[in-house]
């Protein structure tokens, strides 16, 4: 039913109580209530609706409103952290829709804040943050190690006054996978907008959607991952050739996750794949046993219909996804000594 | 139908199976579980409750339930889900029926945003509220429950409901929790209040919930706009002392106990600021509920003290 809206919004005029209570459930789950919130205010459709929807999204109006001077905030200040050092950093996810004014940043909630700089001035940039009330997450030893050795990002950073969550990257991808993109590239074709924010360039922000949809362990939200490339791609493609798209998915090495992701916004969200992009999955995913066993791991995600039809349980097939996601970070020999780590150690520790 | 109008058996038939309606205004809670303590918690406590075996819609669909996993043979644990949501750590599975109850004020105060939510017992008389804000231990709900016993109206014994638009308290009675010494307290000062069944050991001592007056449950949907805010302080051993507060000190401490403050902006600002200047602000220290709850109301539903207005 969430999938039909977000494809058909003019069916929010005729849902019945049990189909809102339905959508509410299912868009909270995945943290698309923001996006039906847009979508109802795009139809009109807000005085008629149940009291009890307009409870919800009410609350996520407000949420929405919060977030949008809270992220603005953050932004402006992360900013002048960093710039008495002249360090200039990219907004990634979230606050870079925002910066960046895009579509899917009307309705869309999120609870961190990404930047990403050049990874030799991330020790000076964790300082410069530290003196403005950042401070580092995850105590523990192990953890702090595991980040700072193998991640793309350091561990998460919290601002001691305002609770806001800061992610540090210095690439997209962790640094033990073998596929990970050079960093450079995508700092190096980073735009700057008129509100003197810079983020990813529209192309590479639709490739780090597709590729955060894929290495993402998390998929509860996954539905939502899957909204941010369609919207991004719609936005993107009238002006923007597809085969500019594919040449810099390879040239960062992240074409088949683009593919992949394109594949799936198609199927489940309609979105509208010019012959180039077609013909290229066709090429490529085909001949692969690879996307069948994808279609089957991720259709409960992106579908919850398939729920109804499937034998095994969808927390079977989240549990796949992220062992899955762990196995594409780390190669094996580094994935069984995390986890042995991680199983030891108690909760309380972590 | 209310919670009264069933057996026990048929009620917890029912919530092991499509679960119920419960209508606790001014939200609906979809209500599942196997545990026969929330069975006799909601049969005891909820009795004055209206009821559905079916519905179309819920504000919230919960459910308590073990969580999956083999612990459950030797340290058996309880859950609590909404939907397939699991915000907090298991619990001893003797705690289900608190669970519940904190649970349903999870879901409140972090879904319900159209509210400005404050962590305060709110009751009222002759039309007027009075607002008890407090953190834990500080006798808030002691308080409410000793108001409540001499026939003030409760609205709400932890979150205040500000509907921001015109400043009102929307009411949203529930069972009023009570903690360690209270329950005895209240016993003492009320045997006519039904007490549910003490629970040792949790996060924040024995805990137990009071049954609210049928009359409470009934006149739920009448809002009320707030009169006084009292900030009670047990102190053990003192003489009860009702002193007036300025206006600034209200309002930073009420501030601090809101939930979504933040969320509000600028608007939040207004509601809050409008809600301490239409009242009288007071600091209150109590030890004996008796002594207490009467000081409050020569006090407050007689001559009023000069208040520092904000």
């Amino acid at each position: 039913m969430l999938l039909k809206i977000l494809t058909d919004p003019s069916l929010l005029k005729q849902l019945s109580d049990k189909e809102w209570d339905y959508v509410i459930r299912r868009a909270r789950e995945c943290e698309l209530l923001g996006r039906v919130y847009a979508l109802v205010e795009q139809q009109g459709t807000y005085q008629r609706l149940p009291e009890f929807v307009r409870r919800q999204l009410d609350s996520t109006m407000i949420q929405l409103q919060a977030q949008k001077r809270a992220v603005l905030y953050e932004v402006k200040s992360i900013t002048q952290s960093l710039n008495r050092k002249g360090i200039e950093c990219v907004f990634l996810k979230g606050a870079a829709y925002l910066i960046a004014n895009a579509e899917n940043a009307t309705g869309r909630l999120f609870s961190d804040i990404d930047i990403l700089v050049p990874e030799k001035k991330l020790n000076e940039t964790e300082t410069l943050l530290g003196d403005d009330g950042w401070i580092t997450t995850h105590a523990n030893k192990y953890d702090q190690n595991y980040y700072r050795r193998w991640m793309h990002e350091l561990p998460p950073m919290l601002n001691v006054s305002r609770r806001t969550v800061l992610d540090v990257h210095h690439n997209i991808l962790p640094r033990s996978m073998h596929n990970h993109p050079d960093a450079k590239l995508l700092i190096a074709d980073a735009v700057g907008h008129d509100n003197g924010y810079k983020t990813l360039s529209s192309v590479d922000m639709l490739i780090h959607a597709a590729v955060h949809l894929f290495h993402e362990g998390e998929v509860r939200q996954g539905l939502r991952g899957l909204v941010d490339v369609d919207l991004l791609f719609r936005e993107l493609i009238p002006e923007q050739r597809s085969e500019n798209l594919l040449m810099r998915a390879q040239q960062l090495k992240q074409q088949r996750s683009l593919l992949y992701a394109l594949y799936f916004s198609a199927r489940y969200l309609k979105t509208p794949l010019p012959e180039v992009i077609q013909s290229q999955i066709d090429a490529e995913l085909s001949s692969f046993s690879r996307l069948m066993w994808m279609k089957v791991l991720y259709a409960s995600v992106f579908d919850d219909e398939a729920v109804k039809t499937r034998r095994l349980s969808s927390q079977f097939y989240e549990w796949i996804i992220y062992v899955r996601s762990h196995y594409l970070r780390m190669p094996p020999h580094l994935l069984i000594r995390h986890l042995i780590t991680k199983g030891l150690s108690s909760p309380d520790k972590r | 139908m209310r919670i009264a109008d069933l057996q026990q058996d048929e009620l917890q038939q029912t919530l092991c199976q499509e679960g119920i309606w419960l209508s606790v205004f001014p939200f609906l809670f979809h209500i599942k579980s196997n545990e026969l303590a929330v069975a006799t918690g909601i049969s005891q406590l909820y009795a004055d409750y209206p009821v559905a075996f079916q519905g179309d819609y819920a504000d919230f669909h919960i459910t308590i339930k073990p969580p999956a996993g083999v612990r459950r043979f030797w340290r058996p644990q309880i859950q609590f889900y909404l939907d397939r949501h699991r915000p907090f750590k298991p619990l001893p599975r003797n705690q289900s029926y608190a669970f519940l109850e904190w649970g349903m004020n999870w879901c409140v105060a972090n879904h319900m945003h159209r509210y400005l939510i404050l962590h305060t017992a709110v009751v009222e008389k002759n039309g007027k509220a009075l607002l008890l804000p407090g953190a834990s231990g500080a006798g808030k709900s002691t308080l409410c429950a000793g108001l409540v016993a001499r026939g003030w109206r409760l609205l709400s014994d932890e979150l205040a409901l500000i509907e921001p638009e015109s400043g009102r308290l929307i009411a949203f009675p529930r069972p009023i929790s009570l903690k360690n010494e209270s329950v005895g307290v209240l016993n003492a000062f009320a045997p006519e209040f039904l007490i549910g069944p003490i629970v040792n050991d949790t996060q924040k001592g024995s805990v137990a919930h009071a049954k609210p007056m049928a009359e409470s449950v009934h006149s739920a949907c009448n809002n009320a706009l707030a009169d006084w805010i009292v900030f009670p302080q047990y102190v053990d051993g003192s003489d009860a002392k009702l002193e007036p507060m300025a206006g600034g000190t209200a309002f930073m401490q009420l501030q601090e106990q809101a939930f979504n403050y933040q969320l509000h902006g600028k608007r939040g600002f207004e509601v809050l600021t409008g809600l301490v200047k239409r009242s009288d602000c007071y600091s209150f220290e109590y030890s004996s509920l008796e002594e207490g709850v009467s000081l409050l109301e020569s006090h407050l539903l007689g001559e009023p003290l000069a208040v520092a207005s904000l």
